[in-house]
């Protein structure tokens, strides 16, 4: 019996040493911020600034480091891997389903007449930055501002070896929590944007934080320059970076409170989601309304949200293809207002969203047309407005240019059908840039390379203060591709992109103009701002878009282009809507009719009532004559 | 090359006024001059790093290594990254968790497969492959690792001061004879374009005519302490089986007596160097003046400010020499300048400030200019009165002419490539050992004078080992 007993035994020790170590491993992968114990309050963030090599920073320290959002934040509390991986982070990791397109990041430059669409996600219509010659550090350098960082901004793996010296001067851009869950009313996101502009990318959420302040310039310092090397001290214009913090915010223990919110401020979703329409007028800002849902008193998050993993919800109806989980089928519009209806418990109603009615709208409009259609962005105009955008025109940022004519030009709403066939509001922008050429492959050129031969061609070489199209004339294209094909490689063939054409020199070394995918529009959906209910296209009746000119079939969509011969050239909306142009207008044209319609249908019914009835009443007198006539034929017998 | 062959440097042993004169003499013509310039122009633009070249050897690849991979140790290791022909193959530091970690980091990110040291003796026995070594470790190691190295038959580049003792200084240009192995000292500005042109405008076209005075001066601000991450401190012991007592020791020993010479030495003896290159000439006594009463005596053990006087016994006559370095003023930072009976030359190896003047009695230029050796000056746009009386006696301002040599490349890659070539027998030093003594005799008598406080004769074999 000993040794059965024994083994029994053995086979115990091992099982629960192999529980007892799964369960620890278990959790070391659950950090302490990371498995909430139920309780709804927010946790006081009240911690250790951590720099990043992991050591405690206190204010006397010398030289005094910037903290380290990895090692603040991620050392013990919360998985610094699994939140960087979210979809705010995520653009250059190839595993990570693009979804529906978005906006892109668009490289400009006034000089050269170039407006690119980049995206690390394969949307179409878009460039990867390493094919117009950027690499990762110039990409964060260019548009880091508007991000939280993180992605690219800290992938080793991704950093080119020509910039992988300025990579450690400038230190990586971190997943930087406090640009979205910092509630400080001192964080400064504009801050932020000047350390990127600096190249202070290590410094950066420091300097957002609103109790650090960071001066000096990565950008002016050596390849070799390092922080714990010391100074550049001979030349007094460069000024190494470096940080002090508001030594009153170190408790006599050393750490530093932190205003962190699980619910995020919606100003933090703001400074990189704005949007500004150039009304033509432009009414004043205190007369705009906000998205009702935040004037209910939602914010973003309510409806995008995500989990530890922030895999954010974007909210477009089949996104859940590329999101698993139910969150993204719950979060759309029809998700919250509605319900799901692949859910085991009743969800509509979330948020205290109203159920919506639709009285009288035929059914084909829920089938044709995306919710945001109806209810999102402004109100659809006969002509396309400009709008702006925070990454595209760096809202926000110290120094923006406010012209109304800065490039790039976005006109919005353009309802357009996408993927799927719904009709939904877009961005849409029309891309313009020097490429190559090669096997009807387009190549865009760095508009670096460019420059030179453009400003010589148009002088351009002079600041124009509204940011609009250097405008280019055919000569002047045609010269520049000239000396372009002198450089070309063997089959590549230089061409300008612009206004929906691609341009070429002929054989006859005049310039042609001709159709190509690249030169199409880029555009994307937009959701925001939602109106409420009484603003929504058809509130007023069918003719609100079933007239002739009614903007959302009729509209008409700038085609902007720096040629100025084309400048004023107009699409219309059914041209993004793949309806052709005959069959929209003659059933728009139908509504002229219809109430005519009701009033013949009314009187042909009245007619054939009384007819009708006339033949009822003449039927039945015969009858009645009849039966009266055999009556008394009955009495004679 | 793989294995170290013996190069010597045809460098004769010359009398103490004719130092330098072989770099002079093999110094390169104005059109290789403007091909360097233009060269390392078009290097800065269109060259990548050079890779590691994993793939195998070239014949004239060089197997280097780097002893000392701190700041100075890395500015040479990103010099080295635009050079052909380069392969680390080792990277040795005492300070693994950070200097070593960081450099070797770089390297392998360009595709150099090396390994890592932090003993320099554990490297010379493993590492069987090595053409060179680049020491930049504190000054007083200097002399012990580039003994190490050339006997272990390696060529060795160190930086300067080539120590901190002339007993050391010494056995490091024995040790380069008795080996016959190659040493640079990196005193970097013998190679620099701008500066091997002053040199032919003050040797060949005399210029200056007779020189009678030189100014020189490296001001820097006041400076913090160097600090560290307090988690990649070193061990105690191990700071103390290298010659530290602490690791603030460590990251400021160029403050503290025996470890090295403070900033006369730091940064006087760049320049104390140019002044004896470019005198060809070595100096007869040196009177000084130093303090240290800014910073902190218990860590500051060196002077933060110095001010001395050379006197030089030239052919052409006396040449007084002023040399300043301040610690905790940055006013008009560096320079060298040298004055002579036609004008003045000002160099700074920092390209902007360079410029040549010409005294009003002086002989027309305009013959330097034709050859291309000068730039005509910019005639001056008139002057918009400022209803200032003008004083007849006021002495004008010389008119600038400009160098016809550009040099914008990192400061150290010709001097490192003027090592590298002569390792493969291409080239001879450009800062043999001997020259590297010289500067060293001259600039640690300085620290003497100051505390002699009286003037301090340099005998006459002083110079010579």
């Amino acid at each position: 019996m000993t040794g059965p007993i024994s083994q029994a035994g053995w086979v115990t020790g091992v099982v629960l040493a192999t529980g007892i170590l799964v369960s620890q491993a278990f959790a070391q992968e659950q950090k302490l911020g990371d498995v909430p114990d139920g309780n709804r309050s927010v946790p006081v963030h009240l911690i250790d600034l951590l720099d990043e090599e992991g050591s405690t920073i206190r204010p006397d320290d010398d030289p005094l480091m910037p903290f380290s959002i990895r090692e603040t934040c991620g050392g013990d509390c919360h998985d610094y891997q699994t939140i960087s991986s979210g979809w705010h982070f995520n653009s250059a990791d190839s595993a990570v389903p693009p979804g529906f397109r978005g906006e892109p990041w668009i490289l400009v430059d006034r000089q050269t007449a170039t407006q690119i669409p980049l995206s690390y996600r394969p949307w179409p219509g878009t460039f990867r930055p390493g094919q117009v010659g950027l690499t990762p550090w110039e990409f964060v350098e260019a548009f880091g501002r508007h991000t939280p960082g993180g992605g690219i901004g800290e992938d080793e793996e991704a950093q080119s070896l020509e910039f992988f010296q300025r990579w450690m001067v400038s230190g990586q851009l971190e997943t930087n929590c406090l640009s979205c869950h910092d509630a400080e009313p001192a964080h400064d996101q504009a801050e932020y944007a000047v350390q990127i502009a600096r190249q202070n990318f290590r410094w950066a959420p420091a300097a957002s934080s609103g109790f650090a302040q960071v001066s000096g310039s990565a950008r002016q310092m050596p390849d070799t320059y390092d922080i714990y090397f010391g100074a550049v001290l001979d030349d007094p214009k460069l000024i190494p970076p470096s940080v002090s913090y508001d030594e009153s915010r170190f408790t006599p223990k050393g750490k530093v409170f932190f205003d962190i919110k699980r619910d995020i401020p919606p100003e933090r979703c703001y400074f990189c989601h704005s949007t500004k329409v150039l009304y033509k007028d432009d009414p004043h800002r205190w007369t705009l309304d906000e998205d009702v849902h935040l004037a209910a008193g939602m914010t973003c998050v309510d409806c995008h949200y995500n989990g530890l993993d922030h895999a954010i919800t974007r909210g477009y109806e089949g996104e859940v293809q590329a999101l698993a989980g139910p969150s993204a089928a719950e979060s759309t519009c029809e998700g919250c207002h509605l319900g799901e209806s692949s859910a085991t418990v009743p969800r509509a109603g979330r948020l205290g969203a109203p159920q919506p009615g639709h009285p009288g709208i035929p059914i084909e409009h829920f089938e044709k047309l995306t919710c945001t259609a109806c209810h999102s962005g402004p109100w659809a105009a006969p002509k396309t407005y400009r709008v702006k955008t925070s990454r595209a025109h760096a809202l926000g940022t110290i120094g923006v240019n406010k012209s109304d004519e800065v490039l790039p030009h976005i006109m919005a709403p353009v309802f357009a059908r996408q993927v799927g066939g719904r009709i939904a509001p877009h961005k849409l922008f029309w891309p313009a840039f020097w490429a190559q050429l090669l096997e009807d492959q387009v190549t865009p050129i760095n508009p670096d390379a460019v420059r030179p031969l453009v400003v010589s061609v148009t002088a351009a070489d002079q600041p124009v203060l509204t940011g609009d199209w250097q405008p280019l004339t055919a000569e002047q294209i045609a010269e520049v591709l000239t000396s372009l094909s002198s450089r070309a490689s063997s089959g590549q063939q230089p061409v300008y992109i612009a206004g929906g054409k691609l341009y070429r020199l002929a054989d006859s070394g005049k310039l042609a103009a001709e159709e190509h995918p690249a030169a199409r529009p880029y555009y994307w959906a937009f959701a925001h701002d939602v109106r409420p209910a009484a603003q929504s296209l058809g509130v007023r009746g069918c003719r609100d878009c079933h007239t002739t000119n009614a903007p959302f079939l009729f509209g008409k969509v700038e085609v902007d282009a720096p040629l100025a011969a084309g400048r004023d050239s107009m699409k219309t909306m059914t041209a993004f809507q793949d309806l052709g142009d005959i069959y929209p207008w003659l059933f728009a044209f139908s509504f002229v009719f219809r109430p005519w319609m009701k009033a013949v249908t009314l009187l042909s019914a009245l007619v054939m009532a009384s007819v009708l009835s006339l033949c009822a009443y003449e039927g039945l007198a015969r009858v009645l004559k009849a039966a009266a006539g055999a009556y008394r034929e009955t009495e004679k017998d | 090359m793989g294995s170290g062959k013996n190069v010597t440097s045809n460098r004769k042993d010359q009398g103490c006024t004719e130092i330098g004169m072989d770099s002079f003499e093999k110094s390169i013509g104005r059109r290789d001059f403007l091909r360097v310039t233009a060269a390392a122009g078009a290097g800065l633009m269109l060259s990548p790093m050079a890779l590691g070249q994993t793939g195998g050897s070239k014949g004239d690849d060089l197997n280097i290594a780097l002893l000392g991979s701190g700041a100075q140790g890395q500015i040479l290791l990103a010099a080295c990254l635009k050079i052909p022909g380069i392969r680390f193959k080792a990277v040795c530091d005492i300070w693994t968790e950070y200097n070593q970690k960081r450099a070797s980091r770089l390297l392998k990110k360009y595709g150099h497969e090396l390994n890592t040291y932090q003993d320099y003796r554990e490297m010379l026995d493993r590492e069987s492959n090595l053409d060179a070594v680049l020491i930049a470790t504190p000054d007083f190691w200097h002399a012990e690792h580039t003994v190490a190295c050339l006997k272990a038959g390696l060529h060795v580049y160190c930086e300067k001061e080539m120590s901190n003792t002339l007993e050391g200084a010494r056995k490091m240009v024995e040790t380069a004879r008795q080996t016959g192995k190659l040493l640079q000292i990196g005193h970097q500005r013998r190679s620099n374009p701008q500066y091997l042109h002053c040199l032919k405008l003050l040797k060949e076209a005399k210029i200056l005519g007779r020189i009678t005075a030189i100014n020189g001066q490296w001001n820097r601000s006041v400076q913090p302490d160097l600090g560290w991450p307090k988690k990649a401190a070193i061990e105690q012991a191990i700071l103390e089986k290298y010659g530290f007592k602490s690791m603030h020791q460590f990251r400021n020993w160029r403050w503290y007596r025996n470890l090295g010479g403070g900033p006369i030495v730091d940064l006087g003896s760049h320049q104390i160097d140019i002044f004896n290159w470019f005198l060809g000439a070595t100096p007869t006594s040196v009177m000084a003046s130093g303090s240290r009463d800014y910073y902190d005596k218990k860590t500051h053990e060196w002077y933060d400010t110095v001010m001395t006087i050379y006197e030089y016994e030239t052919k052409e006559g006396i040449v007084k020499a002023f040399y300043q370095t301040i610690g905790t003023n940055s006013s008009q930072g560096y320079y060298e300048s040298f004055m002579g009976e036609h004008g003045t030359l000002l160099i700074s190896e920092s390209a902007g400030r360079v410029g040549v003047y010409r005294e009003p009695s002086a002989p027309d230029w305009e013959k330097w200019v034709k050859i291309g050796y000068l730039k005509a000056p910019i005639e001056p746009e008139s002057p918009t009165s400022t209803g200032a009386v003008l004083d007849v006696r006021e002495t004008l301002a010389p008119p600038k002419y400009d160098l016809e040599v550009e040099f914008n490349d990192l400061y150290h890659k010709p001097h490192l490539e003027n090592f590298f070539d002569a390792v493969r027998g291409k080239a001879s030093l450009n800062c043999p050992p001997e020259d590297g003594y010289v500067t060293a005799v001259a600039v640690l008598k300085v620290n003497q004078a100051v505390e002699a406080g009286r003037i301090l004769d340099f005998k006459p074999g002083e110079f010579k080992v």
